[in-house]
């Protein structure tokens, strides 16, 4: 048989490091990082995926098609995150003139106000 | 490529060893066979992966548009409870993960015993799931159907969270179900020999999949629990 077998120990060592990564992860949301909160999640649980993949998917001992079929995902992904958050966060940054329609307001329709001052200041570039 | 298809017939090579994975005529050895079975679930995997991937691409969205009404539905979640599921989902991955190793060394016995410690801690999963959903539920955060409760609310948005939070982690819920099926199947197929070589190569799709919904709860953890409770 020509697969890898991995063997307890090395489970039980990524069982360890996944268990301390979730302590972290929630030990930091209670901390005072701010802005920072986003990024450190997203961060730690990027790492946790990785070592299921690697060790418990066995990506590490499997050819490397295999890793192309799963880093295509994460690829698309994040086009799809990139060209979401590109198209809702830009909206506002030029004035164009906003028509308040109703039942538009939950999908970033016309702006939350102090929001849109924001946004406003940031692209004139004041 | 030639002469491996010279070789090919239309019978079904045995393998030589005691208990060997069963080699169907149209693949060359074990390897490539065991290797097309796993491209086909990262295939697979990769089409859930965009399948939660466009739900939490709208939560992204919505969460940077209304942060202050996401901060305040997001408080109303029990934490502990979920690190706590966390836990639980991770050592039910450790032990599909070890059911995986015992198949590849052919222990019947252990491999079925592992498998459904997998479905067990994905029980307990489901169970502490369940009891946050209904204590949502009785606190009226259900934004539909006449069971949301107004009353209850800072900021009328905060209906989008719970949205939000109904269908990730009832799709995620969904997909434990559907595995849970599935390994108890397999570990029935396991026990009764139904498989070749132990079911290695079955055990391990199934167990990637698993592995895979575990991979999800990572994810949807931090980002519906813990991104939006610390202090600025």
């Amino acid at each position: 048989m020509s697969a890898h077998i991995v063997p307890i120990r090395t489970y039980l060592i990524i069982f360890a490091a996944l268990m301390g990564l979730m302590v972290l992860t929630v030990v930091a949301a209670y901390l005072p990082f701010g802005a920072l909160h986003v990024p450190i999640a997203l961060t730690i649980a990027i790492i946790k995926a990785v070592l299921i993949m690697m060790y418990f998917m066995h990506l590490k001992y499997s050819n490397k098609l295999m890793w192309l079929f799963a880093g295509a995902s994460s690829l698309w992904l994040v086009i799809l995150l990139a060209f979401a958050s590109a198209d809702f966060l830009s909206r506002g940054w030029i004035s164009a003139p906003i028509t308040p329609q109703p039942g538009l307001e939950y999908f970033g329709g016309p702006a939350v106000p102090d929001r849109e001052v924001a946004l406003n200041e940031g692209a004139g570039g004041h | 490529m030639v002469s491996a298809t010279a070789h090919a017939t239309d019978t079904v090579h045995h393998a030589a060893g005691p208990d060997e994975p069963l080699l169907y005529h149209h693949f060359d050895d074990l390897e490539q066979q065991h290797e097309s079975s796993a491209l086909g679930m990262w295939a697979f995997i990769a089409t859930e992966v965009l399948f939660f991937g466009g739900v939490l691409s709208a939560f992204a969205v919505v969460q940077t548009l209304h942060p202050e009404a996401m901060r305040a539905a997001a408080h109303h979640l029990n934490v502990p409870l979920g690190a706590v599921n966390t836990a639980i989902l991770l050592l039910s991955s450790l032990s599909m993960a070890f059911a995986v190793h015992w198949a590849q060394l052919r222990d019947r016995a252990k491999t079925v015993l592992w498998l459904l410690a997998t479905i067990f801690f994905g029980a307990i999963f489901l169970g502490i799931k369940v009891y946050e959903w209904a204590v949502d539920y009785h606190e009226g955060f259900v934004p539909f159907a006449g069971l949301w409760n107004p009353s209850v609310l800072s900021y009328e948005r905060e209906a989008l969270f719970w949205s939000f939070y109904f269908t990730l982690t009832g799709l995620h819920a969904i997909h434990m179900i559907i595995g849970m099926v599935i390994i108890l199947i397999m570990a029935w197929m396991v026990r009764s020999k139904w498989f070749t070589g132990c079911g290695s190569t079955q055990i391990e799709m199934i167990g990637l999949y698993w592995h895979l919904v575990d991979i999800v709860w990572v994810f949807l953890f931090p980002i519906l629990y813990l991104i939006n409770l610390g202090s600025h």
